[in-house]
């Protein structure tokens, strides 16, 4: 397939082609970024407002508390709570790490790798994000109605979606503001697959593709697929919801045929479970980059870890039913899932041979997104380790529901997507700005975050194995769970730790972008095709379509005399 | 440079082409899925359809059929032959589809097929308004099709609007076919 070269388009002159509604992908990656960091903070603030109700129970929250909830006198009361955990939810998986990790990065870094000057549809690209907007304006508009927003979990299982369950206009909100954002996600990956097999440049095969593309490629291809699955259910849900349709209504009207709630859980989870690996691909496409540009040395078996995405893609569209254990699933099908569930450990292990194989031996440099990187491999392990016990019937009926799932899920989509999204932001920061951030601070950051976060989710998996369920407002009135306030104290003053981390990345990023420090054309001394132009990225990335020559890590070459590293538009050193 | 031209114009129309194709796949996931839906509700009720209903009169699914196919066969003989008139043919039946479809509303609500009269009814209605509302998209861009064909000078554009639009409308059209198949015949 002959790719093609885009002209240069002129420079955007005004104020509004150049950061609202601009077509450079560069520009629509930041934005994502923005949009993505305030639902992030949003997100988190809802995620302390849960803390405090589960440590201290009954206890009005201090400083915001007042102001928030003046009714019960600062106290979250039960309805804000299933409100609060819904949204926490939602916000962080649909409005926070999707914009980050495959808004962001993928629209940043997509034309960047493959050395095209934008997207293929830059006007598509830029509907994608306005799209997004409206949606995030439909979830927060939520917020301010009568009887607030969305209160019946991530999952929005009928029938505490229908009208029943949630009678207010908040829940219609959410579910067209998931339809929006699914219509956004599905522009973005029109764009992203086509650009990744029409723009490559010239000599760039599949497997010359940096690993971060292919997580971005797979996790939209996944997006192509799945997005209008959880579309059909919300169209259904709306049409319950808004014009009295009964899909998800139980048999109320035996003659008639009544409708099945459980069908909405099918489609869901059909949708839900690649989604997971929608968030965690882009993720897992940096680390495996970022581990190879760290530790000085090629991607150990790269082809392999690159297929090892694919095969992952395609048996993450098959498992679902692993969700679902607890409905009254057929024994003969929950054991055909659980086997399906548990092969994908197979590529998942030959992922994480390939990562600790580059970093064996490797001349490590301990930069801060190697840090960040390797506390993805670090945090993804035990999140995935966990999986089995979820994955497995018998485990599972008795850990299903619980803060086991809640810390299993956060390690894996909350952890890891968190530090592998901050690795990024650390890393194509002199792209992105043409600054870098202080590197000692990012390392406190690290440790902040690290450090945090292994004690909430460490301790929310305790407490699910002692039983805790998830969702509860007071699980307290419980006698036996009693003995479990002390943890999750403890887990709350953990997330307090690695929410206040976070304050040191906002005060660096802005730091560093006052200071406004220029940086070199290639600070980390990588070879990929960003690093070839200047820092920041100039609005036509490449003056010439640059030609790829070798693969991109290709590190530690002994024939190299003066440098460790190749360009990939370098000719492949030989002896 | 005349061999790059020419290459670049395959590249832009391979690229859309790729992208109207993912789109499509798209849209047949959302349809299927409302299909798997629909075969689950019919595989587990004891009588279909339920208790107390009866299928529907075929006279407007019929005229929708005829229409769509008509339509469809218009914009395939457009695309060959590249005159208007087709287009016309074909967007005045998508128009006949569009009031076929109204019909058909108002004959369920006239046969006492309400909205909440159960899931029988919950499907057609489900299912005819997804299709329609994608049917009114396609009309749109026919339309737009119409006034632009004349005006244009773009021609590899003109032409990949006129392969994704064509694409799009077929595709809506074995949409229907399958909903007629399934939801009124059998």
């Amino acid at each position: 397939m002959a790719s093609f070269e885009q002209h240069i388009h002129d420079k955007p002159t005004t104020f509004i082609s150049k950061y609202i509604f601009s077509f450079d992908h560069k520009v629509i990656g930041k934005q994502y970024l923005w949009y993505g960091i305030f639902f992030l903070l949003v997100g988190g603030l809802m995620a302390l407002l849960i803390r405090w109700t589960l440590a201290f129970p009954g206890l009005p929250m201090p400083f915001v508390g007042n102001l928030l909830f003046p009714a019960t006198n600062g106290v979250v009361p039960p309805d804000s709570y299933a409100m609060l955990f819904t949204m926490h939810g939602t916000i962080m998986i649909f409005f926070a790490i999707t914009p980050i990790l495959i808004g962001a990065f993928g629209n940043f870094c997509i034309p960047l790798m493959i050395g095209a000057r934008d997207m293929v549809f830059p006007s598509l690209n830029m509907m994608s994000f306005w799209v997004a907007v409206v949606s995030g304006i439909l979830l927060l508009a939520g917020l301010i109605t009568p009887l607030g927003a969305a209160a019946g979990g991530w999952t929005s299982y009928p029938t505490l979606s229908t009208l029943l369950g949630s009678p207010g206009i908040g829940q219609t909100l959410w579910t067209m503001s998931i339809f929006v954002l699914g219509v956004s996600s599905l522009m973005g990956a029109v764009n992203y697959i086509t650009t990744i097999i029409v723009l490559r440049a010239p000599g760039m095969g599949y497997f010359d593709m940096p690993l971060t593309i292919w997580g971005v490629w797979m996790t939209s291809i996944l997006n192509a697929i799945f997005i209008p699955v959880l579309g059909a259910g919300c169209l259904l849900l709306i049409f319950d919801r808004v014009f009295g349709t009964t899909f998800f209504l139980a048999g109320a009207t035996a003659t008639q045929g009544g409708g099945d709630p459980l069908l909405f859980q099918h489609v869901f989870w059909i949708f839900g479970h690649p989604e997971v690996y929608i968030l965690i691909l882009p993720g897992w496409g940096i680390v495996s980059d970022l581990l190879s540009f760290f530790a000085r040395k090629p991607a150990f078996g790269a082809k392999a870890t690159a297929m090892c995405m694919v095969s992952i893609t395609v048996l993450s569209t098959i498992v679902y039913g692993h969700h679902m254990f607890t409905t009254q699933m057929s024994p003969l099908l929950t054991q055909t899932f659980m086997t399906l569930t548990m092969t994908i450990s197979i590529p998942s292990a030959i992922f994480f041979v390939n990562w600790l194989g580059t970093l064996w031996k490797g001349s490590i440099r301990f930069t801060s997104p190697m840090l960040f990187s390797i506390g993805v491999i670090f945090v993804f392990g035990l999140g995935g380790l966990t999986g089995l016990y979820l994955a497995t019937v018998t485990t599972d009926l008795y850990l299903h529901d619980t803060y086991f799932v809640v810390g299993h899920f956060h390690y894996t989509m909350a952890a890891s997507v968190l530090l592998a999204g901050f690795a990024g932001i650390y890393f194509w920061m002199p792209k992105m700005f043409g600054v870098l951030m202080n590197e000692f601070w990012a390392k406190v950051h690290f440790w902040g975050t690290f450090v945090g976060l292994n004690g909430v989710f460490m301790g929310m998996m305790l407490v699910g194995y002692g039983g805790m369920h998830r969702r509860l407002y007071d699980p307290f009135v419980y006698e036996f769970l009693q003995k479990l306030i002390p943890v999750n104290t403890f887990i709350t003053y953990s997330s307090l730790i690695m929410g206040g981390a976070q304050i040191i990345f906002v005060i660096n990023f802005i730091h560093s972008m006052i200071k406004n420090e220029k940086v070199s054309d290639n600070p980390w001394e990588v070879g990929t095709l960003e690093w070839t132009i200047p820092s920041p990225a100039p609005h036509y990335n490449f003056k010439e379509i640059p030609v790829v020559k070798c693969g991109p890590h290709e590190f530690g070459n002994p024939l190299l005399k003066d440098k460790d590293f190749q360009y990939q538009t370098e000719e492949l050193v030989r002896g | 440079m005349g061999g790059e031209i020419l290459v670049e114009k395959q590249a832009r129309v391979h690229a859309s082409g790729l992208a109207m194709t993912i789109v499509l796949i798209s849209f047949s996931m959302l349809f299927a899925t409302m299909f798997m839906g629909y075969f689950l509700f019919r595989i587990n009720a004891p009588v279909w359809p339920p208790l107390g209903m009866e299928k529907i009169g075929l006279f407007w699914p019929n005229l929708s059929t005829v229409s769509i196919i008509a339509s469809s066969i218009f914009y395939v003989l457009f695309e060959k032959k590249r005159e208007k008139n087709y287009l016309f043919l074909c967007t005045a039946l998508g128009f006949i589809f569009m009031l076929s479809q109204f019909n058909l509303w108002g004959f369920l609500k006239e046969q006492g097929y309400y909205l909440s009269t159960g899931i029988y009814a919950s499907l057609i209605y489900g299912f005819t308004w997804t299709h329609a509302g994608h049917i009114v998209m396609a009309l749109l861009l026919l339309f737009y099709l119409l006034f632009k064909i004349n005006k244009t000078t773009d021609e590899v554009r003109l032409g990949i609007v006129i392969d994704s639009v064509g694409k799009f409308w077929h595709f809506l059209g074995l949409v229907w076919i399958l909903m007629y198949l399934t939801l009124f015949i059998f």
